[in-house]
């Protein structure tokens, strides 16, 4: 256990309060006949794997819980999410799909006509819809929705674009899963860490992941599978992303669907085929050093991948990159301030090709310790051009903090401007606006507003939709 | 029975939580002895109701003799029994649909009220407003005095992201308890 920070008068007088509030549940009681109660109570389970054969019982109910207790704040992070299906058909006027409150909501991409399409029925036991993403053709929507039983059981409503149900995917506790339709509209991915994350709690070992193609019909159903020894970061602290980490992004060309995994200790981007023939990682197509890619998207052909990271040439993580997708040279470029300077930590993150795959929005972040222990951690929205390399801040915002004696940030709760949230930006597309999700300011709720600005860097930002949990947007022909 | 809690914890942590896995109920019961008392605050202030906080300290236990022998690092066993009570207490709630709001006696009005007696009114109301990840994340640190980096690791957090609900959690208890 490491040394906790001296408690502060009140924290003093609240531990006083909360003992004595819990008094009357302290009873005297004789340990060796609690101890005798508990041991005739049951059978011995011994090692974790023991218990799995014994079916849907006590123990695998608290299975279930235990991996409910890890990914708890997973699912808050969840409702704060967005899936990266950003579909890039020309023309149209775009709609958007939207969670508020655990519900599901359409709208037009101007945020005019907000149509409730289907109720999460959450309650304080369920969480409802947390995230949702339109399918490429724009007739259905796949939806996650929390559906009770242990603390996150996830399913994955597949439904009509009116929001009428076609059929649920159900799947077992875990993490939130992530989505990505396919290329056709057929089936949509769903990456999941369902099974050992108890492991997680229990033995502290990181999560599995599965990747279920769950089809409009589910005689289309297929589990790919992944390599047993890649873990899943679903886990990780959900303050600290805004998009699960458990992540999956089909290709456009559908061969391929992109996910990031712990494998060896070492957390990077891999890409599954998609007719389950095999994996590779993608820090093969780089030379790459440090912690090599961290976040990725597929050009409209898929022919290319913007990456962003650090590898060989740009050491630290604030380079945008271009790669081809079979491999080859990488396009690196620096935009950051931070390099060479301890003072200041930068990187680029959730890199997002426009709909010609001429420019990529890519966020920034910027940590200042110039002023310790007053730290200003900055967030931008670029717009990166690939013929003139060159970067446009669209926005930013600065949140200030206070380095505390544990070695945590804490905010002070001053904000300014914009705190983009990462791995949510989507193209119009026409390629000349960008909507994006800000939180929102004096709500320690997860609650974002959808905003859109002028690509080209000409205008300020407008609202689209407030109150938002997490959205994903979609152009028809 | 009287047991250090800082001996059960400390270095023979390993060998006692050893030998409660191969059987020894003495052993068991050293590890009872230690941690009941906390494991009863954290079940009753989850739940808020004494029923269900006994049978969920029951029920933690039975789990704890079913499951220790999967508890790799005996250092966490605190953490951990104080997770798995507060995980039942939630469990059993929910299965009964129970309310979680606490009830306190009222007793004859005097002259002046008890100012103890008040804030502790007060602070039944405030926790009765906490959805269970909050209580269990107060009862973790204020009953069972786990720092930040071990409730993270039940709960699935960083030692930040508990520090920083932590922090918002105490400014509206605070809130709550100085309305006056």
């Amino acid at each position: 256990m490491t040394e906790r920070n001296p408690m502060d008068p009140f924290e003093t007088r609240l531990t006083a309060l909360v003992r004595n509030y819990t008094e009357p549940a302290v009873k005297l009681s004789d340990p060796l006949v609690t101890a005798r109660t508990a041991m005739a109570s049951t059978t011995r389970g011994g090692a974790l794997g023991q218990l799995w054969p014994v079916g849907l019982n006590r123990g695998l109910a608290w299975l279930l819980l235990l991996a409910a207790l890890v990914i708890a704040l997973a699912a808050l992070a969840a409702v704060g999410s967005g899936p990266s299906i950003f579909v890039q058909a020309p023309d149209g006027p775009g709609r958007i799909v939207f969670v508020r409150d655990g519900d599901l909501f359409v709208a037009e991409g101007d945020g005019s006509g907000q149509t409730l399409i289907a109720s999460g029925d959450a309650d304080d036991v369920k969480l409802g819809y947390l995230t949702a993403a339109w399918s490429p053709d724009m007739r259905h929507i796949a939806a996650v929705r929390d559906v009770g039983g242990a603390f996150l059981t996830p399913g994955v409503d597949l439904m009509t674009a009116d929001g009428a149900l076609v059929r649920t995917v159900a799947l077992d506790a875990g993490c939130g899963p992530s989505l990505s339709w396919s290329p056709d509209s057929s089936k949509v991915a769903i990456g999941t860490c369902p099974a050992d994350v108890l492991r997680d709690a229990i033995e502290g070992v990181e999560s599995g992941i599965g990747l279920l193609l769950a089809g409009l019909d589910a005689s289309a159903d297929r589990e790919i599978a992944l390599p047993r020894e890649w873990q899943s970061v679903a886990s990780a602290n959900p303050e600290v992303w805004i998009r699960p980490d458990l992540w999956a992004r089909w290709s456009p060309d559908g061969r391929w669907i992109a996910l990031w995994a712990i494998v060896a200790g070492q957390g990077g981007r891999h890409l599954v085929a998609a007719d389950g023939s095999g994996t590779r990682p993608v820090d093969d197509l780089i030379i790459r050093m440090g912690n090599g890619v961290e976040s990725l998207d597929w050009s409209p052909d898929g022919r290319r991948l913007a990456i962003a990271g650090g590898w060989v040439g740009c050491m630290e993580k604030v380079c945008l990159g271009i790669v081809d997708s079979e491999g080859g040279a990488v396009t690196s470029t620096v935009v950051h301030p931070s390099p060479g300077d301890l003072n200041l930590h930068g990187k680029l993150f959730w890199p997002e090709f426009s709909p010609e795959g001429d420019r990529v929005a890519v966020l920034g972040g910027l940590i200042d310790f110039s002023s310790e222990p007053a730290v200003a951690e900055t967030y931008m929205l670029y717009d990166y051009d690939l013929a003139t390399a060159r970067f446009t801040e669209l926005t930013s915002g600065i949140r200030s903090m206070i380095w505390d004696g544990g070695g945590a940030a804490q905010p002070t709760g001053t904000v300014t401007g914009e705190l983009v949230a990462g791995g949510t930006v989507a193209w119009t597309p026409d390629g000349r606006g960008l909507l994006y999700l800000v939180r929102e300011t004096g709500n320690s709720s997860a609650s974002w507003t959808i905003r859109s600005i002028d690509a080209a860097g000409g205008s300020q930002s407008s609202v689209i939709v407030e109150g938002v949990q997490s959205f994903d947007i979609g152009f028809s022909d | 029975m009287i047991v250090s809690s800082a001996v059960v914890e400390g270095e023979i942590a390993g060998a006692v939580i050893e030998r409660a896995v191969a059987g020894d109920e003495m052993a068991f019961a050293r590890i009872v002895a230690v941690h009941h008392e906390d494991m009863a605050r954290i079940a009753y202030f989850v739940s808020g109701d004494l029923d269900v906080a006994a049978d969920a300290e029951q029920a933690a236990w039975a789990i704890t003799w079913r499951r220790l022998g999967t508890l790799r690092d005996p250092a966490r066993l605190k953490a951990w029994l104080m997770s798995v009570t507060a995980n039942e207490a939630r469990q059993i709630m929910r299965s009964q649909r129970r309310r979680t709001v606490r009830e306190l006696a009222v007793d004859v009005p005097t002259s002046s009220p008890d100012p103890d007696r008040s804030a502790l009114i007060d602070l039944a109301n405030a926790v009765a407003d906490l959805d269970h990840r909050d209580r269990t994340l107060i009862g973790l640190r204020y009953i069972a005095e786990l720092d930040s980096e071990a409730i993270g690791r039940e709960l699935g957090l960083s030692a930040s992201g508990v520090r920083v609900r932590l922090h918002r959690l105490l400014g509206r208890l605070q809130k709550d308890l100085d309305h006056d």
